[in-house]
């Protein structure tokens, strides 16, 4: 499609207030974007002093935004949740497409920009997308496409919707233009070795990169809710003698193909390695035991911490209900223990997903609970409960947050590290000495490997040049 | 800062790097005059939002006392269309939360000057605090005509639920502030005061004096929801996160500063109020002496309760009372007569409904003031603010002085516009700059361009409402933002001078400006004289 055949349109009026959009995307050679981006540029503020007037459209880039993409369809849908944060996020999004059914295409990109009024009102702002589509032979090309198009002295995010980009070629190649790195770990197709590795390379290999994981933002509502307990005067002695913690699950349906249950205990995780991050816990051996299960169902597993001199122990375990992604939290229960440790709990502050009944929604994984009911136990007071606002957030909720931080967050980063700690079952980073393993399971794939090599410098895929 | 009568709460490690530090403490709002406007439209919405947001705690409650003859559950009716109609969060929306919020929603009837109602709500007080937990913490938020503020304050310390820790004595005796009791009950007691505080210098003293009868100043939050904007509280962050304006923050590089607070609508359904207020005690006493306030203050020695308000303080002292030919000199008063607003015809303000046909009361206000200190000697401010001009709009324009040479003689001298930095309040809330550009083309040619910054399109997130955060700020204990009863009563001297001033000359000509037009032609004349005049918004 030729540059003047593209037309402006306006989508969803109605849904998401008025937008512009230059259409179907144009095809350009790499070393062009810039210059039909201009061209597009001049069309949308045609088009939109048409409509309002020449203040209508701010032209302004605050961020640049990388997309990994692994097919046709995945790349459409992470485009449709850009386009509904573009309002607040004006960026140059440049998605990295691999058509797993064109070994050999060459690598070409299209060009669009999408404007949208930003939730606040105001003036329309737009995005610059660009697609930068390769096939399976010719990915190696494309970090020598993508860098130069990266908007010089803006952050460089790079979202990775899918998987873990640790040893991915183009995230190695990449690595050292980027600021930020977006994951989600519920994706992760080694929950527990992929958290491992990453809290183990990051830090050795790309420790300029801030890293974030769209599933710890996910925790930001339970990481609320716990915290909230502990800020009166009265109940903030208890968080100091917490000496057991439950946290519970959810678990997909048993897969047909396996008869085995895929298990994702990455939140439960990163929530259990921010509370002992946080509270100072020590892990001590055996860190982390797997429970024996029956039949196909999944593995509870336990961790043993010291809390000063006091043991506590964190049970992660399935629970039967389903979640809107892997490993969904549904209950969190912290125990304060009496003046008997065997004796009934002094104190108990729970959150737990509600919205039906028990075991109501098992096996929905499109189900999505409104509210959380919290509940707080204190001996020789009346029991407290009560709802509480908690809605599952889509991805263009999470990945609008994630794109607010342009810093390490330092919490994250000591939740993983702690998470790592667990899964390794050792305090000692990876390669440095013998690792002490858990019982039960195999603790992971990942945390087995012995530690890659640091990152090569981007090649250029054209030496001649 | 918290209040000298708390005891500050250990941090709680897992709030480390969380949005909010701390929640609040499990407490009751009390609001008097439920039953009215404000608590319908603006508090109930802003307690409401709090909670499905997760900023109020487990036991949250609320208390209504009004005079109205409503029970718990006609209440929770009443409220719930309420948040209907006027919350960004509905009921509807989330039924199990509102079922949550409602179950901690309670009543008790009586006059606002009757010492049993008083006794009632002692009562409910224990029973809540016994029933859910909330451990004595109580906000009572003074939502009634300031005509009943003496009799709810003085109630609440006569029934002991001022302050928990004084004894307080029998009706006729004096009262004695010597007898704290030693104790160890942590909780606290608050009290929120919405403007107007006082209708001139001495009714504000004597309403504080009142307060102090049965609260410390620590315990009074005196309500200016101006303060609770984000566009206002981002004066201080422009102003003290920045290294680049302070140097040029003084009579060296600023030639005058123009604050508009213009309001398109009329008086509304205000009139019995406002026609005893105007727009001097409505607007300019408080909302713009505070906006004055912030530009002007000196850098605080921290971001807390007392070092900001302590700057603040020092600025409203710096700017002299008028004398009664200062006021004819500096003060212009304005009443709109019949016009048109965005193409529709408007009646006068003489015609509206509920106003005296001879009303003399005025609806519009510009001054010029000086601070004088220091950074500010000889710099003007020009206020103004007025109902019925053509648009609504709230800003602060900083001038600065011309280039010091004329290095581009050739250009016509009307080209050449000084710099302008602009904080727009409301609406369109953003900063801009207007600086000079060379006009291509082989000439030089010069005009004047703007840099904006936009709050909606460089965050693109939803402001919470003012009365959201300085609820929340009050129950955290957090009297930053509110107004300390040095800085009201100096804002009241300036604003009596004006006052008496006017109370002593005959009576004004009003109308004499059209609703539609920007004021009286003598507001006009009163900058322009100075060789300047008001920005065309």
């Amino acid at each position: 499609m030729d540059a003047t055949e593209s037309r402006l349109i306006t989508k969803n009026p109605s849904a998401e207030g008025p937008s512009l959009d230059t259409g179907t995307p144009v095809p350009v050679s790499i070393d062009y974007v810039d210059s039909q981006l201009t061209e597009l540029w001049r069309d949308v503020a045609e088009a939109a002093q048409a409509k309002g007037g020449i203040a209508a459209v701010t032209m302004a880039q605050v961020l640049n935004l990388l997309v990994r993409a692994d097919s046709q369809t995945a790349a459409n849908n992470y485009t449709l949740v850009i386009d509904a944060i573009t309002g607040s996020h004006p960026a140059r999004v440049i998605t990295m497409l691999t058509d797993p059914n064109e070994d050999n295409l060459p690598v070409q990109a299209w060009v669009s920009i999408h404007c949208q009024v930003p939730p606040a009102g105001g003036r329309q702002v737009c995005c610059e997308q660009i697609w930068v589509a390769s096939g399976a032979n010719t990915v190696r090309q494309v970090p020598a496409a993508v860098i130069p198009l990266i908007l010089a002295e803006l952050p460089v995010f790079l979202w990775w919707p899918k998987g873990s980009p640790l040893d991915d070629y183009l995230f190695r190649q990449l690595g050292e233009s980027l600021d930020r790195l977006i994951v989600d770990s519920a994706t992760f197709e080694n929950a527990e070795g992929d958290l491992a590795k990453m809290a183990s390379r990051l830090r050795n290999d790309w420790p300029k990169i801030a890293c974030t994981d769209v599933n710890w933002e996910r925790l930001t509502m339970w990481r609320e809710m716990v915290a909230q307990f502990f800020d009166g005067a009265g109940t903030r002695p208890y968080l100091d003698r917490i000496r057991s913690v439950d946290i519970e699950f959810s678990c997909p349906t048993i897969s047909a193909a396996t008869g085995r249950t895929p298990v994702n205990r990455a939140q439960a995780l990163l929530l259990a390695g921010w509370l002992a991050s946080r509270l100072g816990w020590q892990p001590v051996e055996p860190v982390y035991e797997m429970l024996r299960a029956d039949g196909n169902s999944p593995s509870a597993a336990r961790l043993s911490l010291l809390c000063g001199g006091d043991p506590v122990t964190i049970l992660i375990r399935p629970g039967n209900r389903a979640g809107a992604v892997p490993g969904d939290l549904l209950s969190v229960k912290l125990e304060v223990a009496g003046q008997d440790p065997n004796g009934p709990a002094e104190a108990s502050f729970e959150v737990c997903m509600s919205g039906g009944g028990e075991g109501e929604h098992e096996h929905e994984p499109e189900y999505q609970y409104e509210h959380a009911s919290i509940n707080v136990e204190i001996a020789g007071t009346q029991p407290t409960r009560r709802s509480v606002h908690m809605e599952e957030p889509t991805v263009d909720m999470l990945l609008d947050k994630e794109l607010e931080v342009f810093s390490h967050d330092k919490i994250y980063e000591e939740a993983l590290e702690v998470a790592g700690i667990f899964i390794r079952g050792t305090g000692k980073r990876e390669g440095e000495g013998p690792r002490k393993l858990s019982t039960g399971e195999p603790v992971s794939a990942g945390a087995a490997r012995s530690p890659s090599p640091r990152p090569n410098k981007p090649q250029n895929p054209n030496p001649g040049q | 800062m918290v209040a000298l009568l708390e005891t500050p709460v250990i941090a709680n490690p897992l709030r480390e790097g969380m949005t909010l530090e701390r929640t609040a403490d499990p407490a009751v709002v009390v609001i008097f005059g439920i039953t009215g406007d404000l608590a319908h439209r603006k508090l109930l919405p802003a307690l409401y939002n709090l909670y499905v947001g997760h900023r109020l705690p487990g036991g949250f409650s609320v208390v209504g006392f009004a005079r109205r003859p409503y029970t718990d559950e006609s209440l929770r009716e009443e409220v719930k269309k309420s948040l209907e109609k006027y919350a960004r969060n509905k009921p509807s929306q989330r039924p199990a939360i509102w079922e949550s919020f409602a179950q901690g929603i309670f009543y008790v009837q009586s006059n606002f000057d009757d010492p049993t109602g008083y006794r009632a709500l002692a009562g409910k007080l224990k029973e809540i605090d016994e029933q859910r937990g909330t451990a004595g913490n109580r906000v009572y938020y003074l939502s009634t005509p300031p005509d009943f503020y003496s009799h709810i304050v003085a109630n609440l310390g006569r029934a002991g639920l001022a302050n928990p820790r004084r004894t307080y004595p029998a009706v006729g005796e004096a009262f004695s502030k010597g007898a704290a009791a030693a104790s160890t009950d942590t909780s606290w007691r608050r009290i929120i005061i919405e403007k107007p505080f006082g209708h001139d210098l001495s009714s504000a003293v004597e309403l504080n004096r009142q307060l102090s009868e049965a609260f410390t100043e620590e315990q009074i939050y005196r309500i200016d929801h101006y303060l609770g904007k984000e566009t206002v509280q981002n004066i201080l962050v422009f102003r003290f996160a920045n290294g680049i304006w302070e140097p040029i923050w003084s009579r060296r590089y600023i030639d005058h500063v123009q604050i508009t607070v213009a309001e398109s609508l009329g008086v509304e359904d205000r009139a019995s109020y406002y026609d005893t207020a105007g727009a001097l005690r409505d607007m300019l006493q408080n909302h713009m002496m505070q906006l004055l306030a912030l530009v002007a203050m000196e850098p605080p020695a921290a971001f807390d309760a007392q070092a900001v308000r302590d700057e603040k303080s020092k600025v409203l002292r710096a700017i002299k009372p008028f004398t009664p030919v200062e006021v004819q000199q500096n003060v212009v008063r304005g009443q709109y007569g019949p016009g048109a607003i965005f193409g529709k015809a408007v009646p006068g303000y003489r015609q509206e409904e509920g106003v005296p046909p001879n009303s003399n009361t005025e609806t519009f206000v510009a001054t010029r003031l000086f601070v004088d200190n220091w950074r500010w000697s000889g710099v003007p401010f020009y206020l103004r603010h007025g109902k019925r001009l053509p648009k609504r709009r709230t800003e602060i324009a900083i001038q600065f002085k011309p280039a010091p040479l004329a290095l581009f003689q050739h250009t016509a001298a009307d080209e050449l516009q000084p710099n302008v930095l602009v904080l727009h309040i409301q609406p369109d809330e953003g900063i801009s700059i207007d600086f000079q550009s060379k006009v291509p083309g082989p000439s030089i040619r010069l005009r004047s361009v703007d840099m904006t910054f936009q709050y909606g399109t460089s965050f693109g997130i939803e402001a919470a409402e003012a009365y959201e955060r300085l609820i929340l700020d009050c129950i955290l204990g957090d009297s930053t933002l509110f107004t300390r009863r040095d800085e009201v009563e100096m804002m009241w001297r300036l604003a009596t001078a004006i006052l008496d001033t006017w109370k002593q000359l005959p009576p004004p000509v009003f109308p004499n400006y059209p609703a539609g037009s920007w004021g009286p032609t003598a507001s006009d004349d009163l900058i322009e004289r100075d060789g300047r005049s008001w920005r065309r918004l």
